[in-house]
């Protein structure tokens, strides 16, 4: 038998391994190419995920790990053996004709599966030569590739997950059952060289064995197989049997078909894989699109178009695999029904033999690269997109219907309107194909559609189906049913099988069957009857009676069952006619006609008779052949008259019983079509049936993992507890604790080992009771504490004493189980002999402390961590007048109503709190109620105390009040020493100086530093007769304090009064230790004192000289003779004059005052109230003396003018007018007074008083000259003199 | 009054015109001669050494200047002179203290008293 196989042969018959890997794969890679002899003759073509930006390294990575050369692939490379090839980044690589291509990728990043592209390239180019190995990756790449590669025949190899960096590749592709070998990587080449040596490949489609020994083992691997699994290959092509078995062989490194079959009887699972090779599964959604395309447009189109809405559509979908092509059927209906409008009650058969493959299409779930061939519209209609998977939806999903069936080996559906069988027919013999086709004939329709495979045909039956669509073989049925040529497929008993939709099945009804009657009831008819046929109403034969070959014969070309066609030449169209008028009649219709054979002629009288019961236009058509010469119609030769009757009545009879023959059948007919609706929803319910259960199944299974996980933390729980008991031991044993466990009858229960310091106890103790014990140790309650703890439930602790003189603390608590019993006690002894020396030296601490804190001076605080007083001490409860108890617990900040509560104070605590920051010698200035203003130096430190106990807080508070008042005042009074203006300074007992201020600096010219340490008696001045007091030798007699004033000697030798003020200086015990001395510069009073002796002396002068003048003026005025109220006016009046004079002078500060002052003041009283004086003349100054004179001789020559001149009339005026001339040192005074319109006056006979003033005093004062003249018009008096004041 | 047993030849030295006058005038009563009068010690100065008096009459403080330098010259020349000053004897310097003095304001009889005193003195 020649081949046909799918792939075509390399050239180079070198074999081509593609290798895909992904993530991890460069380490599965570097093992495999390490374990792998660089001389098996392959050649291996590697394909990875590279980074399509990136310059690959693979190749010299991978270099470094074989001995073949490795390079990267370049386009339209040809393939040598025992070179690796390496996929170029961004590239999808193919392989045709041993000739390498790189190819653009169509997906985008992300989406491409090159190592698919691989695959399927090498499957279309190798054939069943073809090697594929899948290494780490994740994700699901290869997987799809692999199919075609199992489906053409090829090895497959993957990495064993174990192995894998990552096993996302590695387990998809085991997932979807494609490993022949699961392996290792370096476990592969080992495997690869043997199957290199097979003969499956060493032999290449090398002949069919055609020796009978081989088939005859054949035939019993198959015959495993059937009474294995149920599936019978027996009508499945010979040669691709062979090759399938042989590559199973090949892959087991099995020699002989004989030892392949013992594996096969003996294992359990071979025959199943056998079956999974043999059943090649490479479908996907819309394969080949346009075939689909045709398909719609041929086929569902119309159909839809031409049904309505309600009806029923059927469609079957032989080899459906895993369901894809069924739903892509179901898609295209769905799409056209939504696009005219239209609903239908679809129903899509899909089978296939593998359960397995059902299994996956019922549950209708697919991986995301299963529907890239969707468009987008399709993906969002048809499925539910989850996260890498997509879903068919449920109403797509319930048009389809999965059902396991072998169309080799079970029944059919049928009324069907379309039939799809892609890629099936190829894989089987001819004689099964045409099978397989004729009974596609018979499920169809009239009218239905068949859609096969690429390859396939409809054979010699292709007058029964008429091609629609040639290239994608689309066929209408034709014609018939042909029930005759449909080799229904024997029913199995075979209970765990479901029975599929069996629409029409005819048993031949079997002899035993029948009953008595019905066998007599055939006799007759076969004896007396005429040969008659039964057709029904499209005018097939459905039953033969007699025989009739003398009236029908098989046409030649393909067998009919019509009965028109097969009436001999002759009868056709008479028959035609009377079938027609019987069935319009409703009676028989005989005719006559005359028949033609090759052996002569014979006549035959034709009766059709319509089966009225059946009511399906059923007619019998008997046919009567005539006698020659009585060829009469109806009338019977009256010689045979009774004969005749008698033949008619048992015609009759005949004819009655056919009649109900054909009821009977009817009815039966009905029967089954009822026992098969019934069988149909039967079949539903069990589809749904098995649904449900593979849903159970799939709850058991996750149930069942559950319980693994459940039983795996169960384990994990047990190991738990096992290393908590050794923790526990080891625990107890290592840790010093003396422990004993005690039961509820204080018995003993369990101890550690360092109990027996305290209590003599062997394992073998336990159990027994604790009171059989001497103890070690001093405890007589220890069985009544334990008492009381069972039964009180209390924690008891108490220290006891052991005869080693140790001390322990037995601790003694109920022993609680989890549910909460109380199972005992439990007794711990902790050695605390160390604790209680601890103990006692901190107990000692403390009472050391507590003595310092209660007897120190200085106030002490002591405050937790939120400033609450802790504790004071005495010194704190005295100073601030608070008792300890009321302090105690407050905060701080509201002790003494707030007193303490002050800003920087808070400040500082706070930070101590937080930052553990301590602070020295803060200032604090307060005004606290009860004890008035205090000032206060504050330290404060944080006591950090161990084991995380609250820290405390301590404030050490030094009382600095009166120190700083002391201070201050000191402070104040060095301030006045250094301020003062007075010399203080101070000596020692010995009358050293020990103190000298700047005052004395100031006033003496002594630096300070010069005169500390000297006697202050260095400074006396030499030249003073009263003796310095001794101020130290009295201060000895009397503390009263010294005032004197003496005279010392300056630095620069000048000696300076002072004013002395001398102090004693005692110590607090009283004793004198010095003397102070504040001396005050009084040399400006003394100066002071001195000027006002001179002033009063002045004075004095003064006073007596005015008084003289007084005197004179007196003697002068009574001097003459005149009388005595005269005199007494004129003396009243001079005096007035020089009063007026002295008044001006006083004015002046007896400075002097200037001439027109003195006219004015002078001339005053003479005016009269009228301006009788014109005055002009510049400013001349005048001293006092002049002044004087000059006011006393113008009084005179006013008094004369107002006597005897100018002035003694109304009329009468005086001009008095002055010059000054000469240069300023020699300056003159020319004055001159002249009286006019006065009466006239002459010169008086006698010079009193006033003539002498005037002639005399005046130019005696101003060194001048005088002339009085007495005119007429009256007095003139002219001065002129030096100008006052240049004393010449 | 009481005549002058002696005419005396006085030069009074007085800054004060009006008690020089009035001290004039006084001595004329008394019978004596005003032979020269002074206001100033400078101005006196020659007169006092080589006038011809018998007695002066000097102000101590004369319009500022002290009259001893004058009094000295007197007392070399052995001219008795009476001090009149308001100061009184208080006014008086080393070397002229036991010389007689007229305190200011002084009457006839103080006058009369201190020249006769001044008369016995220079005997």
């Amino acid at each position: 038998m020649p081949h046909s196989g799918a792939g075509t042969v390399n050239d180079h018959g070198c074999l081509v391994v593609g290798m895909g890997a992904s993530a991890g794969g460069i380490e599965a890679f570097s093992k495999f190419f390490e374990a792998m002899p660089s001389d098996s003759g392959a050649a291996f073509v590697l394909v990875l995920h590279l980074d399509p930006t990136r310059e690959s390294q693979m190749a010299k990575v991978l270099a470094a790990h074989t001995a073949m050369p490795v390079v990267q692939v370049e386009d339209q490379m040809q393939i040598l053996p025992n070179h690796v090839y390496v996929i170029a980044p961004d590239r999808d690589l193919t392989v045709t004709a041993g000739v390498l291509h790189l190819v653009k990728p169509a997906e985008k990043r992300g989406h491409r599966h090159p190592v698919d592209v691989l695959f399927r390239s090498l499957a279309a180019d190798q054939g069943e030569r073809v090697i594929a190995v899948v290494l780490s990756g994740t994700g699901s790449n290869g997987t799809d590739g692999l199919k075609e590669v199992r489906a053409a025949g090829g090895l497959i190899l993957v990495q064993d997950p174990e192995t894998s960096k990552f096993d996302g590749m590695p387990c998809s592709a085991i997932a979807a059952g494609m490993a022949d070998h699961i392996l290792a990587p370096e476990a592969m080449p080992a495997i690869l060289g043997q199957y290199f040596r097979n003969e499956y490949i060493a032999e290449p489609k090398g002949g069919e064995t055609s020796d009978t020994n081989s088939q005859h083992l054949i035939d019993q691997v198959l015959t495993v197989v059937r009474t294995r699994t149920g599936h019978n290959f027996n009508t499945y092509r010979r040669s691709t049997l062979q090759r399938r078995i042989q590559r199973r062989l090949s892959l087991y490194n099995i020699e002989s078909l004989d030892d392949y079959l013992t594996d096969l009887r003996t294992g359990p699972t071979e025959a199943v894989a056998l079956v999974k090779d043999l059943l090649i599964n490479v479908t996907s959604f819309f394969r080949d699109a346009d075939a689909w395309t045709s398909l719609c447009d041929l086929v569902i189109a119309p159909l839809v178009a031409a049904r309505e809405t309600g009806s029923t559509i059927r469609a079957w979908v032989a080899g459906c695999s895993t369901g894809e092509e069924a739903y892509t059927v179901a898609m295209l209906i769905a799409e056209q029904a939504t696009q005219a409008g239209k609903a239908f009650d679809v129903k899509i058969f899909a089978t296939d033999a593998r359960e397995d493959n059902l299994q996956t299409a019922r549950e209708g779930v697919y991986p995301a690269a299963a529907v890239t061939g969707l468009d987008a519209t399709r993906k969002r209609r048809f499925f539910d997109a989850t996260d890498a998977t997509y879903k068919v939806k449920r109403d797509l999903r319930a048009t389809v219907v999965f059902a396991p069936q072998n169309l080799l080996s079970d029944p059919p559906f049928s009324h069907l309107d379309l039939v799809t069988c892609r890629n099936l027919l190829i894989y089987l013999e001819p004689e099964a194909q045409q099978g397989i086709i004729a009974l596609f004939h018979f499920a169809l329709e009239k009218g239905g559609a068949m859609m096969l495979g690429n390859t396939e045909t409809v054979g010699r039956h292709s007058g029964m189906f008429e091609p629609l669509s040639k290239k994608w073989r689309i066929y209408k049925r034709l014609g018939a049913t042909r029930l005759d040529i449909v080799n229904f497929p024997v029913v199995r008993g075979q209970p765990n099988r479901s029975t599929p939709e069996q629409q029409f099945v005819v048993l031949p009804a079997s002899e035993q069957n029948l009953t008595t009657a019905d066998l007599a009831r055939r006799a007759l008819l076969e004896r007396f009857a005429p040969a008659a046929v039964l057709i029904d109403a499209a005018g097939r034969v459905v039953y033969f009676h007699g025989s009739t070959g003398a009236y029908l014969e098989q046409p030649s070309g393909e067998p009919s069952s019509d009965v028109f066609n097969m009436a001999r030449e002759g009868l056709a169209t008479k028959l035609r006619s009377a079938v027609r008028k019987a069935r319009d009649q409703g009676g028989d219709i005989s005719f006559e006609a005359k028949l033609r054979y090759s052996a002569g002629q014979s006549e035959v009288m034709v009766t059709a008779s319509p089966i009225t019961g059946s009511g399906k236009g059923n007619v019998l058509i008997s046919f009567t052949p005539l006698v020659a010469g009585t060829a009469r119609a109806v009338p019977i030769q009256p010689e045979n008259q009774s004969q005749e009757a008698d033949l008619r009545d048992e015609l009759l009879t005949v004819r009655s019983e056919l009649q109900n023959t054909i009821e009977h059948l009817e009815t039966v007919n009905e029967e089954l079509k009822a026992a098969n609706e019934e069988a149909t929803s039967m079949n539903e319910e069990l589809q749904s049936t098995i649904e449900e259960l593979e849903t159970s199944k799939e709850e058991m299974q996750s149930f069942n993992e559950e319980l693994h996980t459940v039983n795996g933390q169960l384990h994990s729980n047990v190991r738990d507890l096992e290393d908590s008991t050794n923790d526990l031991n080891n625990l107890l044993a290592g840790t010093d604790t003396a422990t004993l466990f005690l039961d509820d009858k204080f018995c003993i229960k369990w101890f550690t080992p360092s109990l027996r310091e305290l209590l003599d106890l062997l394992p073998g103790d336990i159990g027994r009771p604790l009171d059989h014990f001497a103890l070690k140790f001093r405890d007589d309650n220890l069985l009544s504490d334990a008492k009381r703890v069972m039964h009180k439930l209390q924690v008891l602790e108490t220290e006891v004493s052991s005869f080693g003189g140790r001390w322990h603390l037995r601790r003694m608590l109920p022993y609680r189980t989890l549910d909460n019993r109380i199972a005992g006690v439990v007794i711990t002894f902790f050695d605390v002999t160390d604790v209680r020396a601890e103990r006692e030296a901190s107990t000692e601490a403390r009472i050391y402390a507590q003595a310092i804190v209660e007897t120190v001076r200085q106030p002490l605080l002591v405050m937790d961590d939120s400033l609450k007083v802790v504790s004071i001490n005495p010194a704190f409860a005295a100073i601030f007048q608070v008792s300890d108890a009321e302090a105690t617990g407050q905060s701080v900040f509201d002790l003494a109503q707030g007193g303490w509560n002050l800003p920087k104070l808070r400040g500082l605590l706070e930070t101590l709190v937080l930052d553990g920051q301590p602070f020295n010698d803060a200032q604090v200035k307060q005004s606290f109620p009860a004890i008035g203003m205090r000032h206060l130096l504050i330290n404060g430190r944080k006591l950090l105390r161990e084991g995380g106990r609250q820290s405390l807080v301590l404030l050490a508070i030094e009382d600095v009040t009166d120190r700083r008042r002391a201070e201050s005042v000191s402070r104040q009074l060095a301030a006045i020493v250094e301020s003062s203006r007075d010399a203080i300074i101070s000596i020692d007992a010995e009358g050293l100086i020990d103190s000298w201020n700047p005052g004395a600096t100031m006033i003496f010219g002594f630096a300070a530093t010069d005169m500390i340490g000297k006697p202050l008696s260095g400074m006396n001045d030499p030249a003073q007769t009263d003796a310095v007091p001794d101020c130290l030798a009295l201060f000895r007699e009397s503390p009263e304090a010294l005032h004197y004033e003496m005279s010392r000697i300056r630095v620069d030798g000048t000696p300076v009064w002072v004013s002395v003020t001398q102090s004693p200086l005692h110590d607090f015990s009283g004793a004198l230790v010095g003397a102070s001395s504040i001396s005050r510069d009084i040399t400006d009073r003394r100066q002071t004192e001195h000027h006002r002796d001179i002033l009063i002396s002045e004075l004095n002068h003064r006073v007596k000289n005015s008084l003289a003048v007084v005197q004179a003026l007196a003697s002068q005025t009574l001097r003459g003779d005149i009388s005595l109220p005269d005199a007494r006016i004129a003396f009243s009046e001079r005096l007035r004059a020089l009063a007026r004079a002295h008044d001006l002078l006083v004015k002046a500060n007896w400075t002097g005052t200037d001439l027109a002052s003195v006219i004015d003041a002078t001339i005053d009283p003479h005016q009269g109230g009228q301006s009788r004086f014109s005055i002009a003349g510049p400013y001349v100054a005048l001293k006092p003396q002049i002044a004087v004179t000059f006011c006393l001789a113008l009084h005179e020559l006013c008094t004369n003018a107002a006597k005897y001149g100018a002035l003694s009339v109304p009329e009468g005026r005086v001009d008095i007018v002055w010059t000054v001339t000469g240069p300023a040192d020699k300056a003159r005074l020319w004055w001159q007074w002249t009286e006019s319109s006065g009466p006239p006056v002459s010169a008086p006979l006698r010079k009193g008083f006033g003539s002498n003033l005037i002639g005399q005093v005046l130019p005696m004062e101003l060194f001048g000259e005088v002339s009085v003249t007495y005119k007429t018009t009256g007095v003139v008096c002219v001065l002129n003199s030096p100008m006052p004041g240049l004393d010449s | 009054m009481p005549a002058a047993p002696q005419c005396l030849r006085f030069m009074i030295l007085e800054d004060e015109a009006i008690i020089a006058l009035d001290l004039a005038g006084m001595l004329c009563d008394l019978g004596h001669t005003v032979v020269s009068i002074a206001n100033r010690v400078a101005g006196g100065m020659d007169f006092a050494q080589y006038g011809d008096l018998d007695m002066a009459i000097l102000d101590i403080n004369v319009n500022g200047v002290l009259s001893f330098p004058l009094a000295t010259i007197l007392q070399d020349r052995g001219v008795p002179f009476i001090f009149a000053s308001g100061y009184g004897e208080r006014g008086l310097i080393d070397g002229f203290r036991d010389a007689l003095v007229l305190t200011k304001p002084y009457g006839m009889d103080d006058l009369t008293q201190t020249v006769a005193k001044a008369r016995v003195a220079a005997a």
